[in-house]
């Protein structure tokens, strides 16, 4: 009997509890809506226990992983705190958040952070890493074009300036005159990230005029920055499309930037890569003039340049020192490795235009020589310029500490340091090996 | 034992019966056969009596009535009738039957009709002058219908160009008020000749009727005036009749690109126009 009587009590309790329980839910949710409605317009700051119902009570959220020591974090934040406000007040808030991923380590390993800061957009509650870049004006334009409509429609020639002004220059935008969105809505959702697209249902003359098309459908890709643009007029089958706007996310030619290179690592086509002595001088840009006639007439190649004056590193990596003569072209595959052309080492003043004819032909009919990125692991190399900050402070204290101690115990050897020790990938290690080049011979082998 | 010998006795039957039905199939078959073949072979007989009433083709009356392939190309229907010769341009009369013409709208419709929606959505008006239609192209699923299939074909024999060379065909919608200035339909820069090649020929069937303007011009064919789209204008007109389909060249007969091929689409004054474009190139496509 007695037995019977806590049991049914147990039962009571446990009824009570169920019915209850949606309410308590929804109190803490209610609390939390809330608790967050009165913070828009300021960045807020998440924990572990509230950080799922954020994520879930904004449609568009960018969180910001950060730890406290980290010094690109202390940058970021008054970044930050500026776009919070422009972005709340959006036709389509965003808001914006942090959390401590160095002390809530679950939420840090859940979204597989790897380095401070780093930004993810949840798109109704669906992460995204952010790549863009980190300054408030910038970073507003960026996000505007996460929640921006997958393709625009555009019914003006007003319509469509209008849109090109909203895009900026940060990506490159894709217009259909004459097309139904269907024939590219696939591709907008798909290359979302890297591209702005849109169709124009109705235009003037002096529209095509000004995007110099004759005849519709037309699909425009411009890229705004580069002051580039190219016309596709068809034929509009899924693949061919597709391969096209995949070949336009580039222009015609880059430089390397850190930037570039993050977007070639997502192109899965050859790279030729053409070293030149100074980007900036007038001989480098008559020939990336030539470069660009010649990338016109083979999309199935990057173009890219880099100058050895700039990234001395980078170049170095494809067996060029000082003495290489210079410019001179690679395919480069993106990766480990990369090709050079027999008989097509460097590019002289006469004629570069043939000489780049003659090189692609020489790659196309595999007169080529193979060789491996000269210095460790490429992707390591890209990987380091990519905000691991930390491996460059590590080999730098590192240097210092063996220079110290070089230095205390006999201050001419040389040899207690061994290259080999350390990636030679950030620019203090490059320093620390200047000194070392008086003693040993560091020819070029070929 | 009597049981089994019924079993096969049966089964004889049932074989001969089978065997002798298969016979009259065939029979009948090779009778069709030899009734389309009797008119072919009598078509040289009639061919000299063609200053006889009953020359068969003028009747407009397929020769070949049991024959898929004639079915398919429209043999007897279509009239191919040549309106310049530089540019070149043939005009094929009813080269579309009424009910191809109404498919290829009713394809086109639902994804030309969402567009129209969304166009609401944004509360913008037409503005009175804007030049363009709106148009979809047909899929490559489409591409394997009986019925596109058939047109792909017939549009390949008349053009003798291979089917593989065109790209898909695009079905286009012209409002009141709208049109589309003149332009050349071969490219002028080489990014676009990369895959396919050049454009060399056009294909542009008309697939509504009750169309006030709205007629292709070509401006460089002959020194006639015609009407387009209510005002005369020097050059050549062709009027958007349902069925009809006109073929004209980029390509000169010297295999250069020919600027007299210069066309447009007159301004449409009443009622809405729809057309069927099937643009040919030097290789395939894909």
């Amino acid at each position: 009997m007695m037995k019977n009587n806590t049991m049914s009590f147990f039962f009571i309790f446990l009824l009570l509890v169920l019915v209850s329980w949606p309410f308590i839910t929804a109190a803490e949710t209610e609390q939390q809506k809330q608790q967050f409605a009165v913070e828009s317009g300021k960045v807020l700051e998440l924990d572990e226990s509230n950080f799922d119902a954020a994520i879930s009570n904004f449609d568009y959220i960018l969180v910001e992983f950060y730890a406290p020591w980290c010094g690109h974090c202390k940058r970021l934040a008054p970044q930050l705190d500026k776009a919070a406000l422009i972005l709340a007040d959006l036709k389509q808030p965003i808001s914006i958040a942090k959390i401590d991923a160095d002390k809530y380590k679950r939420v840090g390993s859940k979204y597989g952070i790897a380095g401070y800061p780093t930004l993810k957009i949840f798109m109704h509650g669906v992460p995204t890493e952010y790549y863009g870049p980190r300054k408030a004006d910038l970073l507003v334009r960026f996000l505007k074009k996460f929640v921006a409509p997958d393709v625009a429609i555009l019914n003006s020639d007003s319509a469509i300036s209008e849109f090109v002004e909203a895009a900026g220059t940060s990506f490159p935008i894709f217009i259909g005159f004459g097309l139904n969105e269907s024939a590219i809505s696939h591709f907008a959702v798909k290359y979302k990230k890297r591209a702005w697209f849109s169709v124009a249902k109705d235009f003037s003359d002096k529209t095509m005029e000004f995007y110099d098309f004759d005849k519709v459908p037309a699909l425009v890709a411009r890229h705004p920055n580069y002051d580039e643009q190219s016309i596709f007029y068809g034929p509009f089958e899924e693949k061919i499309v597709e391969d096209y706007i995949k070949q336009s996310l580039l222009p015609l030619t880059l430089p390397i930037t850190e930037e570039t290179l993050r977007l070639l690592k997502d192109d899965e086509r050859k790279v030729i890569l053409t070293i030149l002595e100074d980007e900036s001088d007038d001989r480098s840009k008559k020939l990336v003039k030539l470069l660009k006639a010649a990338a016109s007439a083979n999309r199935d190649f990057v173009f890219v340049f880099v100058g050895f004056k700039q990234w001395q590193g980078f170049a170095e990596s494809f067996d060029v020192s000082k003495k290489t003569e210079l410019p001179k072209m690679v395919v480069w595959d993106g990766d480990e490795e990369y090709f050079s052309v027999v008989g097509s080492d460097s590019i002289e003043d006469e004629d570069q235009g043939s000489q780049i004819t003659h090189f692609i032909q020489g790659y196309k009919d595999g007169n080529i020589i193979q060789k491996r990125i000269s210095s460790g692991s490429f992707m390591g190399f890209i990987n380091s310029m990519i905000g691991m900050g930390t491996v460059t402070i590590i080999v730098f204290v590192v240097a210092v500490v063996m220079i110290i101690q070089s230095l205390k115990e006999e201050p001419l050897t040389v040899g207690t340091r061994d290259e080999g020790d350390h990636p030679s990938s950030s620019t203090s290690q490059a320093e620390a090996r200047q000194p070392l080049r008086t003693g040993e011979k560091q020819d070029k082998e070929d | 034992m009597a049981t089994t010998m019924r079993i096969v006795f049966g089964l004889l039957t049932l074989v001969t019966c089978g065997m002798i039905l298969g016979a009259l199939i065939q029979l009948a078959f090779i009778r069709r056969m030899e009734d389309s073949l009797d008119r072919e072979l009598s078509f040289g007989g009639k061919h000299a009596s063609l200053a006889g009433s009953n020359f068969p083709l003028a009747r407009g009356i397929s020769n070949w009535p049991h024959d898929k392939e004639a079915v398919a190309l429209r043999v007897g229907y279509v009239k191919p009738e040549i309106i310049s010769w530089k540019p070149r341009i043939v005009l094929f009369h009813n080269f579309l039957s009424a009910e191809e013409c109404d498919y290829l709208r009713s394809i086109a419709i639902p994804r030309l009709h969402v567009s129209t929606v969304v166009d609401a959505k944004t509360g913008k008006g037409i503005k009175s002058d804007v030049r363009t239609s709106s148009g979809m192209f047909l899929n490559p699923d489409e591409r394997n219908y009986p019925m596109i299939q058939a047109i792909e074909k017939r549009i390949s024999v008349y053009s003798q160009i291979p089917v593989e060379n065109g790209e898909l065909i695009q079905v286009l919608r012209y409002e009141k008020n709208q049109f589309y200035r003149a332009h050349h339909d071969y490219f002028s820069d080489s990014f676009n000749v990369k895959r396919g090649g050049q454009r060399i020929a056009t294909m542009l069937m008309y697939l509504s009727d009750n169309v006030e303007g709205g007629e292709t011009y070509f401006p460089m064919a002959g020194t006639d005036e015609c009407s387009c789209g209510g005002k005369m204008i020097k050059g050549l007109c062709v009027k958007p009749t349902k069925g009809d389909a006109v073929l004209f060249w980029s390509m000169g007969l010297d295999g250069q690109s020919d600027p007299d091929s210069l066309h447009g689409g007159c301004e449409v004054l009443s009622g809405e126009k729809w057309s069927a474009t099937k643009w040919m190139r030097q290789r395939t496509v894909s």
